[in-house]
């Protein structure tokens, strides 16, 4: 099976830092991979340069098998949407508008055709906002304007979906069902890679768990394989003890010493 | 504010008939007072003095006040699509500030005299090197916000060099004629220098019309613009030279008029909503419609001096640009 995306030894330096150091990662269908890793460890940055925002150093970005620089940018975002961490919204728009520039690569932004509408549609009701479709953006609620550009980054309905922190900022209720949600869309054959802190919601919903540290990959694998007191004081700088309850990693996480 | 986005080509057929209205409404208007069924019957035939009057004098005139301010409209919505920013306008580049040296250069250096399409095209010309100056100093590179700053730089130096060309004037009448382009005017304006002017403003207005959805993309940030399938350095370039088009062909026609710009796209956003791929042709119909506003309402007040219409404009759209300033916001989230 070829993989969605592949990053092959990736490299990233920037303004003379090493960002990324010769991290390589298949994702394939069906995959929801939670990256995690402590703060400046890389995540944007992977998340960045698998979206093609970010000329890697060295190394080479495939989707579908395909080198990402061969691909327009209208047939990349056509394979692969990306939601950032900073979510600005320039102008009052309604929050339909702002997901229906999620099908700006099917032409939407000049004619929106039936599939465009009905993806729009889905997006909004998938992600919890469809109560508030015609509102503008500037009269919602962090959390509301948070489903709406979940809604938008689901619009795509693009094979690989990567998202900079989905679940940042948002009430328990609300992140358990985003997560829930990204976990659907992996087991719709989708390739969903997202950067996450909570890591008993990443270790609960994620197919599979990367860690990355200063720059490389400390970790790859099953939740369970890969949350592991060792790593979480290497990586985390934190004692944890886990139990596998139920299939659920139960994390209880101290400070060290 | 509620937005109805599908009230778009609504709001595009009332302003394009007020449009159509106020040109009309202009020809009525003149130091000669000509009876309304004379205007009528002088616009459609006659080669008497009252249909020269409305064709050759009043009818350039309002025309001319009103395409000056579409491409103003036309390009600052363009400039705040690209900017994200309700406060970017011609000005903010420097490409105003550029089109008015040129026309003054040219009045300057007595090309004015040589032919008529001297300052114009000189306008024009700076209009648009100043476009290539700021892509050479990495407009389609950099961000917006050093953009914005080249072009804050831009302004600065050709309003110094246009203060020299006033210090050096070789006698009052030449300072006058500088002054009439500073200030900005549509009396006696001709259809020649509509049609002179006419392509440039055609060619720029299509350019940004062409880059209405990088616009809509752009309002999720520059980055998701990008990872949304935008071309964002065609938009930029297509945003940038359109402006530099559109701002050459009103300084041609009207000398350099402010605020029209902000203003323009401003009320546009009230009637037609904030998408700013939606407000590209609002605003420009609205900026026609304020210039040819004001430059009735100018021949209407009962001064000696008739006052110039970039006065008139900075004295409605100083205050307006203070209100947009006052009360838009940026929202980031």
């Amino acid at each position: 099976m070829t993989a969605l995306l592949s990053l092959e030894n990736i490299a990233c330096r920037i303004d003379g830092a090493a960002i990324l150091e010769d991290a390589s990662l298949n994702a394939g269908a069906g995959e929801f991979i939670g990256l995690v890793g402590p703060n400046g460890a890389g995540k944007s940055t992977l998340l960045r340069v698998a979206a093609g925002l970010q000329k890697p150093t060295t190394g080479v970005c495939r989707i579908d098998g395909a080198p990402a620089m061969t691909l327009s940018p209208p047939e990349r975002a056509r394979r692969l949407s990306w939601l950032p961490q900073a979510r600005e919204v320039a102008w009052a728009m309604t929050a339909r508008e702002i997901v229906a520039l999620g099908r700006f690569a099917w032409g939407a932004a000049q004619r929106e055709n039936a599939e465009d509408a009905a993806a729009v549609t889905q997006a909004l009701q998938e992600a919890g906002a469809a109560a508030f479709a015609d509102r503008l953006a500037h009269t919602l609620s962090g959390g509301e304007l948070a489903r709406v550009h979940l809604a938008r980054l689901l619009a795509g309905r693009t094979p690989i979906i990567l998202a900079d922190e989905p679940v940042a900022a948002l009430d328990p209720a609300h992140q358990l069902s985003v997560m829930k949600l990204l976990r659907a869309k992996a087991d719709e054959g989708r390739s969903v890679i997202a950067a996450l802190h909570e890591l008993p919601l990443a270790a609960r919903y994620c197919t599979r768990m990367i860690i990355l540290h200063k720059g490389r990959i400390a970790a790859d694998g099953a939740p369970a394989d890969v949350v592991t007191p060792a790593v979480l004081r290497d990586v985390f700088d934190v004692n944890a003890n886990i139990d596998l309850v139920s299939d659920v990693l139960r994390i209880h996480l101290d400070p060290l010493g | 504010m509620k937005d109805h986005p599908q009230n778009a080509p609504r709001v595009v057929f009332i302003l394009a008939l007020a449009s159509v209205s106020i040109v009309l409404l202009s020809l009525f208007i003149g130091p000669v007072s000509i009876p309304a069924a004379k205007v009528v019957s002088g616009l459609i035939a006659g080669d008497d003095a009252i249909a020269v009057i409305i064709r050759e004098i009043r009818l350039p005139r309002a025309l001319a006040a009103w395409l000056a301010g579409a491409c103003l409209g036309a390009a600052g919505a363009g400039l705040q699509g690209l900017l994200r920013n309700p406060l970017a306008d011609p000005g903010v580049l420097g490409v105003s500030a550029a089109a008015a040296l040129g026309a003054i250069m040219a009045i300057y250096f007595n090309l004015a005299a040589l032919a008529f399409w001297a300052t114009p095209i000189a306008a024009i010309l700076f209009a648009l090197a100043a476009t290539v100056l700021l892509y050479a100093l990495g407009a389609g590179r950099v961000s917006t916000a050093r953009l914005i700053l080249i072009g804050v730089g831009l302004s600065s130096f050709c309003g110094a060099l246009i203060s020299l060309a006033m210090n050096l004037a070789p006698n009052p009448f030449a300072l006058s004629d500088l002054v009439n382009w500073l200030f900005g005017t549509v009396a006696n304006r001709s259809i020649d220098d509509l049609a002179l002017a006419a392509p440039f403003a055609g060619l720029g207005l299509a350019l940004v019309l062409l880059s209405a959805p990088g616009l809509a993309a752009l309002t999720l940030g520059e980055e998701t613009a990008a990872s949304l399938g935008a071309n964002l350095a065609r938009a930029r370039a297509f945003v940038v030279i359109g402006a530099a088009l559109l701002v050459g062909a009103s300084v041609s026609v009207a000398g350099a008029i402010g605020f029209v710009g902000i203003v323009a796209p401003h009320l546009a956003r009230a009637f037609a909503g904030q998408n700013p791929a939606r407000i590209l042709i609002p605003s420009a119909l609205l900026g026609g419609i304020m210039l040819a506003g004001a430059d009735i309402f100018i021949r209407i007040l009962p001064f000696d001096q008739e006052l110039k219409l970039g006065v008139a404009a900075a004295l409605i759209g100083a205050p307006g640009f203070i209100w947009v300033a006052a009360t838009s916001r940026r929202m980031t989230s």
